[in-house]
């Protein structure tokens, strides 16, 4: 991963665990909540978007068109997430703009969600 | 402004350490510890003509539409719609006539929330053309 992608509040796995991204260092390590360690960029890795983290973020199943079976779509604030069962591949439109860029991270989508609305997308306590 | 909306490579106004406050700073890793400590010293450079020049937008008349003053700036595919009162909101081409129209009602004000949606939306960084 490289510091510029990332932003306090996202999540990332630092050697499997769930960590929150609570101040970036230098370009090389960051600091993480409740921990006092000094974190090495590579050492760091993305999450993968996955359904239970859409639904972690408080979006909904929508339905789809045209079902397949396991094929899956989500919406929160007019951003839509179809997830495909064959591939990684996740379509994502916002009101009537597709976007293209590959997202397959939940840090991604975090900051993918804040840019377009403004507001945070964070864990549903 | 919290430490949160920014990122790497932000342009922002701070007004704390050696920082000119009227200098657009550029974000650099260890802006960021310092910025969750001074938040309310550190504000947004308006987004302004100027700004979308240097980052390269073109400047476009916003075609189906009969107010022949109602422009709209491109770059790469990724557009911004200009309003009647000036706000900028990111822009969606489409249509019959092609024309830019708003995508939702969130405002862009400032460089570094254009900087976070351009990188968002292509993951390209904005770069300023011809920076000394």
């Amino acid at each position: 991963m490289k510091s510029n992608e990332l932003m306090v509040g996202n999540y990332v796995h630092v050697n499997g665990g769930l960590i929150t991204v609570d101040d970036i260092i230098s370009d090389y390590g960051i600091n993480m909540h409740h921990d006092c360690w000094l974190h090495d960029l590579k050492d760091i890795t993305p999450i993968p978007i996955t359904e239970e983290w859409l639904q972690k973020f408080g979006f909904l199943e929508v339905p789809i068109d045209h079902p397949i079976p396991n094929n899956k779509s989500f919406e929160k604030n007019a951003l839509h997430i179809k997830i495909y069962s064959s591939s990684d591949i996740k379509k994502i439109w916002y009101n009537e703009m597709v976007i293209d860029n590959n997202y397959y991270y939940v840090h991604q989508l975090q900051n993918l969600y804040f840019a377009l609305t403004g507001q945070e997308l964070t864990i549903k306590q | 402004m919290k430490a949160s909306e920014l990122r790497i490579g932000n342009y922002i106004l701070m007004d704390f350490f050696s920082a000119n406050p009227d200098e657009p700073h550029r974000v650099i890793a260890k802006d960021i510890a310092n910025i969750v400590r001074y938040k309310n010293k550190i504000e947004g450079v308006p987004l302004t003509e100027d700004w979308l020049v240097k980052f390269g937008f073109k400047k476009l008349k916003n075609s189906g539409y009969h107010d022949s003053e109602l422009i709209y700036w491109s770059l790469n595919d990724f557009s911004l719609y200009v309003g009647y009162n000036g706000s900028i909101n990111l822009g969606y081409e489409g249509g019959e006539y092609h024309e830019c129209e708003p995508v939702n009602d969130y405002e862009i004000k400032y460089v570094h929330q254009l900087q976070n949606l351009y990188f968002a939306l292509t993951g390209e960084e904005l770069e300023v053309r011809n920076e000394k």
